[in-house]
């Protein structure tokens, strides 16, 4: 720091003194003569030593932003020559001239591209929560059969891909869902989980056994005689009994694990029909899955008293053979086999559905679905093939025509929602397991982009503030999308890097594909089969194949797998819920599976509209 | 490596001896034709039976000594259909209709119907035929990429009698051992197969828990090779999915 120090001098101050008597006062005397003049006084002590300093002060100075001089002044107290800081007494700031700088923009490089605008919009918008104990008039549950968080991530690629997009940015439809979570999918008994017991959780609300429909965990799977007592209450049940429409739509056999954990009970999910049990189960009193399926609405006024439902509304699906009696007499028009039926006690619950449902209409076909007329129908039963219904790349191949799920989502909205107390559906798309469990990756993924459809029908349909609506998966498959792939790499094609436009190739020398699987049949190259179970008439081929003059894009590609195994499997991780509508807000965070009951139960008040239902006996 | 082949000779002349075979001659009548057949590697010899069924179109061919029996039937689409019985479990498996285009072909129903293609018949030479009706037989050779295969061919039954085939120091040799024409024998072959408990393939992955099928899909599904009865291409003419 630069000083410049002054020094000035201050005047010594001499003090004088005067005299007084206390005798009475005399006439004032003569002035006297003036006395001498006395002695100088001493000189006063030195004065102290006023300071100033001055400072320079540099560029963007917090008193001075152009720079200048700072310049303090006081009393040198302690006469060190310095004006120390707690000397100075008086600041003064001498500036430069200064033109201020214009504020800083931060997001200027941000704010106008695309992806920050996009997102940005979408947080400025936030869907309002509904929390409202009952706010649902309506509840449709879709369930992707193995739809696990790849299998919706290369579904939405490849959707996107199809429309023309580089496909990552695309959004299946209920990607736009407001909100979302995860499920923990593992059975009571079974770190990666089954069907059977997953759906048995979501519809229940209670986590139980792989294998096992309806009953809670304490059954023993094919033991008849445990079902008693265990059996639990579904949504649709409740639904049921507080006088909302019901409806079940499956692209798998309407009796196959996830449909049957809407309505049934059963000690085995293969309990399809009466010749699939065991002989010791049908004499201690079991009832088959398809049984149960028709004698829906006596079961259940049985099991509970005090209530009057009137059955399910709309059951479509596939799975003709355990409705149908082993006679060929009793086959449909449409029949795969030779005898199309599979019941060996001779019933034949169609015409018993028929009978019981006057008013209620049966299809066998699209051309019966087409025929329907919602407006004017009550109860409608579809069968649409002997087994599983096809697969939707393959759809066009069956023999009579089926339906799509959007289609058949559609029609069933269309008749339930003409109750005026609502409805509640649970909509599967089956057939996304059955492709990866044939190792085959197309007719999963377009299988998912039909789910998606159906989805957005389903949205279109609807009035978003007084239905529910959560798309969700029972469990994963271990399917990967892996690689580095470049963006807008087709995703069932072969890994090509970004700045690249050949085919990576591996350690081996051989390219690679995205999409794989951790285990199963492993590679087919069938060309333009949109069958995925053609497949397994081929013997196992797992590891690494030449795949350079393979077309891995096309439908009957079956991906490459590790282990080899008979069938592709399910997979443990956690599946994606997505929400919207009434209660939806309550799908957040990680949960368990059987959470998704409860968001239901929230969203329609199902127990309470139930229990109101109820008369004493 | 490749699978050897065909066959040669001599016939099981009972068959034919008995005159009220002749009016049951329609190929599309209940049969159950028994096969013999014995495989030659040098010094070492080998056996093993297949049996032909046929029933109101449809087919079985039974492997007693790997109690599997596979039973086709075109469903009503014109695909053929395969069962997989797995006999000693009392279960099968039930495939997809294959749709693939050859599996769908005449030439390949022939295959799965007489165990050997209309089309590997008409690619051999015939060198004699003798006999009427029922009992008429057509002897064929074929020297081909240095195997020579001799067939006996019965064409009103469309049952090889006897097939030889020789390549190096491999033979394989195909006697038909008897034929079973009790209709109703044959029809309960097929209705007790019918009985055993079923699944889907395209449901073995979600019964893990099924002894069975978790040995199944843990061991890989008996497929290819099942048959042993091989064309020159090394293909497997027991089966269907040779595309």
């Amino acid at each position: 720091m630069n000083k410049f120090t002054l020094a000035l001098m201050t005047a010594a101050i001499v003090g004088l003194t005067a005299c007084d008597d206390d005798g009475k006062n005399g006439r004032n005397g003569l002035d006297g003569q003036d006395g001498q003049n006395g002695q100088n006084g001493q000189d006063g002590q030195n004065g102290l030593n006023s300071l100033i300093t001055q400072t320079a002060l540099a560029v963007g100075d917090s008193n001075c932003p152009g720079g200048g001089t700072r310049i303090d002044s006081g009393l040198d107290s302690n006469a060190n020559g310095e004006l120390d800081s707690s000397e100075i007494t008086a600041t003064k700031y001498l500036c430069d001239p200064h033109t201020p700088d214009e504020s800083v923009d931060l997001m200027a490089n941000t704010r106008n591209n695309a992806w920050f605008q996009a997102a940005a919009t979408r947080v400025s918008n936030p869907e309002a929560p509904v929390l409202t104990r009952g706010a649902a008039k309506n509840v449709i549950l879709f369930v992707g059969d193995g739809m696990g968080i790849s299998t919706v991530t290369a579904a939405r690629i490849l959707e996107g891909q199809l429309k023309g997009k580089l496909g990552e940015e695309h959004n299946l439809s209920f990607d736009l869902f407001p909100f979302s979570g995860l499920a923990k999918t593992y059975n009571t008994d079974a770190q990666t989980p089954d069907s059977a017991g997953t759906m048995t959780a979501m519809m229940s609300g209670v986590k139980t056994d792989a294998g096992v429909i309806g009953v809670s965990e304490a059954i023993e799977r094919g033991d008849c005689s445990t079902v008693a007592g265990n059996e639990l209450v579904t949504a649709l049940e409740l639904a049921e009994i507080a006088g909302k429409s019901t409806g079940i739509l499956s692209t798998a056999r309407i009796t196959h694990a996830t449909p049957a954990a809407t309505y049934a009970k059963s000690a085995d999910r293969n309990w399809e029909d009466i010749s699939d049990m065991p002989a010791a189960a049908v004499t201690a009193g079991c009832e088959d899955i398809a049984s149960q399926l028709v004698n829906f609405e006596s079961n259940l006024e049985a099991r509970i008293s005090g209530i009057d439902v009137d059955g399910i509304d709309v059951v479509m699906g596939g799975g003709r053979r355990h409705f149908l009696p082993k006679d060929a007499s009793a086959n449909s028009p449409d029949a795969l086999s030779s005898v199309e039926g599979d019941r060996t006690d001779g019933r034949n619950l169609v015409t018993e559905w028929q009978t019981q449902y006057a008013d209620g209409k049966y299809v066998f076909d699209e051309t019966g679905f087409l025929a329907i007329d919602p407006e004017n129908t009550t109860r409608l039963f579809g069968l649409f093939n002997e087994s599983h219904m096809q697969y939707e790349a393959d759809r066009n191949n069956d023999i009579a025509g089926e339906p799509s799920l959007r289609d058949m989502t559609a029609k069933a909205i269309q008749i339930l929602d003409n109750n005026p107390e609502g409805f509640f559906m649970m909509v599967e798309s089956g057939r996304i397991d059955h492709a990866h469990h044939a190792g085959n990756a197309y007719g999963a993924l377009t299988d998912a982009i039909e789910l998606s459809e159906a989805v957005a029908k389903a949205v279109e349909l609807t009035n978003p503030e007084e239905t529910l609506i959560i798309v969700t998966a029972d469990h994963s498959h271990v399917f990967t999308i892996a690689g580095y792939p470049k963006r807008g790499n087709p995703i069932l094609g072969k890994v090509v890097s970004v700045g690249k436009t050949s085919p990576e190739l591996a350690a081996d020398g051989m390219p690679y594909t995205t999409l794989g699987y951790t285990n199963g049949n492993g590679f087919r190259d069938l060309g333009d089969e949109t069958d995925a179970d053609a497949g397994y008439d081929l013997p196992i081929k797992t590891g690494r194949q030449d795949l350079l003059f393979v077309d891995t894009e096309s439908p009957g590609y079956h991906q490459e797998a590790l282990v080899p195994l008979g069938s592709e499997t399910h997979a443990g991780e956690d599946v994606g819920v997505y929400a919207k509508g009434p209660g939806a807000s309550l799908v957040s965070g990680t949960n368990e599976q059987n959470l998704i009951f409860h968001v239901m139960d929230y969203a329609a008040d199902l127990v309470n509209a139930a229990n109101a239902k109820q008369v004493a006996p | 490596m490749p699978i050897p082949h065909f066959y040669t000779l001599l016939l099981s002349l009972t068959l034919l001896a008995n005159p009220a075979i002749a009016e049951r001659c329609n190929s599309d009548a209940a049969i159950a034709a028994h096969y013999r057949i014995t495989e030659k590697q040098g010094p070492q010899t080998r056996q093993r039976d297949l049996v032909l069924w046929r029933h109101d179109g449809r087919i079985a061919h039974q492997y007693p000594q790997r109690d599997i029996t596979e039973l086709w039937e075109y469903n009503t689409a014109g695909h053929p259909r395969l069962l997989r019985s797995f006999d000693a479990y009392q279960r099968s498996i039930e495939y997809a209709p294959n749709e693939i285009p050859n599996a769908a072909s005449a030439d390949d129903w022939s295959r799965k119907q007489q165990l050997i293609a209309n089309s590997q018949i008409a690619a051999m030479q015939q060198q004699a035929s003798r006999g009427e009706g029922c009992e008429q037989r057509s002897d064929y050779t074929l020297d081909e990429n240095g195997a020579h295969s001799d067939l006996q061919w019965l064409p009103q039954q469309r049952l090889i009698a006897e097939l030889h085939y020789q390549r190096g120091n491999y033979e394989e040799h195909w006697t038909l051992m008897s034929v079973n024409r009790d209709a109703k024998a044959v029809a309960a072959f097929f209705a007790e197969r019918d009985a055993f408990q079923s699944t889907d393939y395209s449901d073995i992955g979600d019964n893990e828990s099924d002894p069975f099928l978790s040995k199944m899909i843990n061991l890989g599904f008996i497929s290819h090779g099942a048959s042993g009865i091989y064309n020159s291409q090394g293909q497997d003419i027991g089966h269907g999915h040779n595309h």
